[in-house]
């Protein structure tokens, strides 16, 4: 593997100083051998919580050994302060043991973005990819414990560089069964970056370290000082230090000195940081010196310093060794406490400091602690060191930390010449960018905004107003983008690359609010234009999915031009999956009823997210997969693929796509007649997509974010149960809003068929009448046989209602002919019912009987419950033979002579091919006809009935 | 003879009868040897987490050496004078 110069030094630590006996932390240590004890109950962690100098990393330390001991594999890591910025600093310390093995294992992308990260590989940027480096750190972990249970054990968490922190959260979210246990420290009060604290979703035991007691100080300073105290010293000294271990022996060993008065009457001591301050000013020079350079550098090592001092460092800092301010591992110099290291740090002035980041810029290693002692060192702008904060700003986000990298941009521009404004504007423009990435969106939108002002209209500013736009679009204010992105397409000039990125923007941002269907085409051709002139395949494959999206909305053939998209998916494997030309392609294949197709593509895509960690993707194609389930007839793996598609929009905090996620989920709860569960989700899919209450009268904005299904849903169980008026109320603008839109696809307003139904139930035929001519056009258009038949059928309906009986149950046959080959079982069973119900009218029993025992079975084999029902009512009103109330069905009496031969529900699911369900369902039918109130009275009415007595 | 305090960190205790046991065994043993030491008692303040043992000895080397062979940890050995209630 080749290791270039600037390869950050991997920092074995070989023999650790071996943790110091635990005094008065007794209970503490018996809940950390109870977790250790316990490999059944991981993956969970544990994490030791307290102030500083309350003992923490001695504790964590013993956990350590008492892991050692018993054959954990340990990673560790023990960030400091000053590395809190350096990008995977933690991480290469984790994975250092385990490098040589586990690296050759992963697959090519992962090894390649694990090896970028810790870098390992030189000029390797473009494999950063913060999900694949943690998609490679889960497997890492995983492999591991398949052989050996794991402790992952991080120290101080609060300073956790932003990449790691990330990397871990991410693969710790994604452990199941694992035996990983983590092992963590984390500081309160005193000193921590709280806002930057990091934290696990695994299940946590909590370690919170409280005071010693008089009895636990006193043994803890005779064992470590050799100090005897008399009782009213010992008193004082447990009232001084609050049972904080590490300030009692700091104010014994003063008091040792000669320097500290514990007599009740002395004036206070100075708090633990004073004492440490004083302890550091009592050093001579040249030692302060060396401490304050040691705490500058994040991995201080005795090379690294002799390098930066002329001066003898080993001789100077002779006296912190002796008085353990400091301690040796080979070549690496370790403060004995983290207060110390900023107590030696805080003992320099700032002219001193400012020197003493130049000495160290001109040693490291490390591109970005070049930076940062770069930028401490420089007291005025300087467009030398401003260009070179700059550069590693640019690497640390590369390497994942936008806040880190922000914070450098930031520094960059502070350093930039007053007359460099050009300068000072891309690097405020950088820090931006790094700002929206890292989260921090307030201050992102206030930095573009004040830029804005400052720059003249034209190229520059169209980047801007562009990126203000995305921030807005992100932002969930889809029209304040889309107004944003015309105001910078009018000063984009004539740069291209500019071009793409807004036209691209209003494609989505138009498409997405459905209200400019043909406006969105147009700039989607424009799109491509600019994308062919770049010479970008990348740009190009997006901005040709982007137009067979709006081609196909806007009733076009998109084929020849997904294709050519297709062409060059190659090109965009690098991007987020939603932007594979795929993700469209499934999205046509799925509007145009080609499940099979469908459920293929988005399969492969499922996979690649997956292998990324790209959840923001994961959860759209989870959802389209639901739809796909829901249409093709399997509810419960619809069920299942929405609820993953909620969990994942969850995680990546998305709520557009939790709202859609949801809304799938309700669709498949209103094909099953469950009107109280449709409505509990639905609704919580619009409160997410509305925020507010939900008008059903006006549904665009709730559609525009993710609540479009979810209406519907809330429409198609209304008809199903027969509510006319409430599926109208629902469905009535849902379809109004996306004709009007300008969609024609039939694959968009799928809604459609539902909404004649419940139009022509309510008597208004007309209306009815019309979108049915719309749907016919579509079928014609299309020729597809699932709109074909589903548009024949509303013409059944029309016509039935408007009284031509005879010409209805023509259309309505005709529907079922369409339908067959369609693969979409409700829309063939409603047809059934549909003819069932004509031939009902037309006195035709015995072809009404077998169309809606049809229908009947369809239903039930969907467990599509409601509509069931109102099959059974309807198969009740022929009258005759096979209609008495109290007649068991086939399906029914299949179950129930099931039950008699002992079967529990589930088993006679998988027998009868239907769900536990519809199971249930057929039961309580069956228990009302025979009128039993029993399991056991069934079985002994069926025993009866088979003469078995 | 002078009574002697022995103050040891003694975290999580609950019964002194092991304590006790042990310090009257070495007292004893160290008895049969020919030296003056007697165990006395003990006293457990468990807010402190501190255990008190008094001793009777000839000196607070001896109440050391009992110490030691009871296993008392003992921080620190002072002169102490038991006071008998009227």
């Amino acid at each position: 593997m080749p290791i270039d110069g600037c390869a950050r030094r991997a920092h074995h630590r070989g023999t650790k100083p071996q943790a110091e006996p635990l005094i008065g932390r007794e209970g503490e240590l018996l809940s950390l051998i109870s977790f250790l004890d316990a490999p059944a109950e991981l993956p969970s962690a544990l994490l030791i919580e307290g102030e500083a100098g309350m003992g923490k990393t001695t504790l964590w330390q013993s956990g350590i050994d008492i892991a050692r001991e018993r054959s954990f594999v340990i990673l560790e890591a023990r960030p400091v302060a000053v590395e809190a910025g350096l990008s995977f600093a933690a991480l290469a310390d984790l994975l250092e043991p385990i490098m040589d093995i586990a690296l050759p294992a992963l697959p090519e992308p992962q090894r390649r973005a694990i090896e970028a990260a810790l870098m390992l590989r030189a000029n390797d940027r473009a494999a950063l990819d913060q999900r694949a480096i943690g998609t490679a750190l889960l497997g890492i972990l995983r492999r591991l414990a398949a052989d050996t249970p794991v402790v992952l054990a991080v120290d101080d968490v609060q300073w956790l560089d932003e990449g790691s922190a990330a990397t871990l959260a991410f693969a710790l979210r994604r452990l199941t069964r694992e035996p990983v246990a983590g092992l963590f420290a984390r500081r309160t009060e005193i000193g921590a970056r709280q806002e930057q604290t990091w934290t696990t979703d695994l299940p946590t035991t909590l370690i919170t370290m409280g005071p010693l007691s008089l009895g636990a100080t006193h043994a803890l300073v005779f064992e470590r000082q050799k100090a005897v105290l008399a009782r009213p010293l010992l008193r004082r000294l447990h009232e001084l230090s609050r049972g904080n271990p590490y300030y009692a022996l700091e104010l014994t060993r003063a008091w040792q000195a000669g320097n500290l008065n514990l007599s009740e009457s002395a004036p206070l001591p100075p708090d633990l940081l004073g004492l440490l301050g004083s302890r550091i000013a009592a050093l001579p020079k040249p030692t302060r010196h060396a401490l304050a350079l040691a705490a500058a550098m994040s991995r201080p090592t005795l090379s690294s310093l002799e390098r930066a001092e002329d001066e003898d460092v080993g001789a100077a800092l002779g006296r912190a060794f002796s008085e353990r301010i400091v301690e040796l591992d080979r070549d690496e110099l370790r403060f004995t406490h983290p207060l110390l290291a900023a107590s030696a740090y805080a003992a320099v002035d700032s002219a001193d400091r400012r020197q003493l980041h130049a000495r160290l810029a001109g040693v490291v290693d490390d591109v970005e602690e070049r930076a940062r002692h770069l930028a401490l060192a420089a007291d005025q702008p300087d467009e030398g060191i401003a260009a070179q904060v700059e550069g590693a700003a640019d690497l640390a986000f590369r390497r994942g930390a936008p806040s880190s990298a922000a914070d450098l941009m930031a520094e960059a521009a502070r350093l930039t010449p007053p007359d460099a404004d050009v300068d000072g504007r891309r690097r405020s423009f950088a820090e931006a960018e790094y700002r929206f990435e890292a989260g921090e969106t307030g201050r992102a939108a206030a930095l573009i905004a004040a830029l804005i002002d400052l720059t003249p209209p034209g190229i520059e500013r169209a980047r801007l107003l562009a990126r203000q736009a995305r921030f807005r679009h992100f932002g969930e204010d889809i029209r304040g983008s889309v107004a944003l992105l015309r105001e910078a397409l009018a000063e984009a000039g004539d740069d291209a690359e500019l071009h793409v990125e807004i036209e691209e923007g209003l494609v989505w941002g138009l498409l997405m609010n459905r209200d400019d269907i043909r406006g969105a085409a147009a700039h989607a051709r424009s799109a491509v234009h600019y994308a062919e002139r770049l010479g970008s395949d990348a740009a190009l494959a997006e901005a040709l999915a982007a137009l067979a999206m709006t081609e196909a909305l806007a009733g076009k053939d998109a084929r020849a031009t997904i294709d050519q998209a297709l062409a060059l998916e190659p090109a965009t494997l690098g991007l987020r999956v939603l932007r594979h030309p795929s993700f469209a392609h499934g999205y046509l294949l799925n509007a145009a009823d080609d499940l099979d197709a469908a459920r293929v593509v988005f399969a492969v895509l499922q996979g690649r997210a997956e292998e990324r960690g790209d959840d923001s993707s994961l959860a759209p194609i989870l959802s389209h997969l639901s739809l796909i389930e829901c249409l093709a007839g399997n509810l419960e793996l619809a069920e299942s693929h929405a609820d993953d598609a909620v969990g994942m929009a969850l995680q990546s905090g998305q709520v557009p796509s939790q709202a859609a996620a949801l809304g799938r989920k309700a669709l498949v709860f209103a094909v099953r007649g469950d009107l109280e569960a449709t409505r509990e989700i639905a609704g919580d899919s619009l409160v997410l997509a509305h925020a507010g209450d939900f008008d059903p009268s006006m549904p665009q904005a709730a559609a525009a974010r993710g609540g479009e299904l979810a209406i519907w849903a809330l429409g198609h169980v209304s008809l199903a149960l027969g509510d006319y008026p409430t599926a109208h109320r629902y469905l009535g603008p849902l379809c109004a809003f996306l004709l009007d839109a300008g969609i024609e696809e039939p694959g968009e307003i799928r809604p459609l068929g539902d909404e004649i139904e419940a139009l022509a139930a309510l008597g208004r035929r007309g209306d009815a009448d019309r979108l049915t001519q719309h749907l016919e056009r579509m079928g014609t258009r299309t020729g597809r046989p699932s709109v074909l038949g589903v548009a024949r059928r509303s013409r059944a309906i029309v016509e039935a209602a408007g009284g031509e009986v005879e010409t209805a149950l023509e259309h309505a046959k005709g529907a079922i002919a369409h339908l067959r080959s369609a693969g979409m079982p409700l829309e063939l069973a409603r047809s059934q019912l549909v003819v069932g119900e004509i031939e009902r009218r037309l006195r035709l029993k015995r072809g009404a009987r077998a169309s809606l025992g049809d229908a009947l079975e369809g239903f039930e084999r969907l467990g599509a419950q409601g509509w069931a029902a109102r099959t059974s009512a309807e198969l009740a009103r022929i009258g005759g033979r096979a209609s008495s109330s109290t007649e068991l069905t086939p399906t029914e009496r299949r179950a129930a002579e099931l039950v008699a031969e002992g079967h529990s529900n589930k088993e006679i699911a998988s027998l009868m091919f239907i769900s536990p369900k519809t199971v249930e369902a057929n039961l309580s039918r069956v228990y009302t006809k025979v009128g039993v109130a029993s399991r056991t009275e069934l079985v002994r009415h069926m025993d009866r009935e088979t003469g078995k007595t | 003879m002078a009574n002697y305090l022995v103050e040891s960190y003694m975290p999580n205790t609950t019964s002194l009868d092991e304590v006790e046991r042990r310090a009257s065994r070495a007292a004893d043993d160290l008895s049969v040897a020919g030296h003056m030491v007697r165990y006395v008692r003990s006293i457990y303040v468990a807010e402190d987490e501190t255990c008190f043992h008094l001793f009777d000895a000839e000196s607070a080397d001896m109440v050391r050496l009992a110490s030691d062979r009871a296993d008392l940890r003992a921080q620190r050995i002072v002169l102490a004078v038991e006071h008998e209630p009227l």
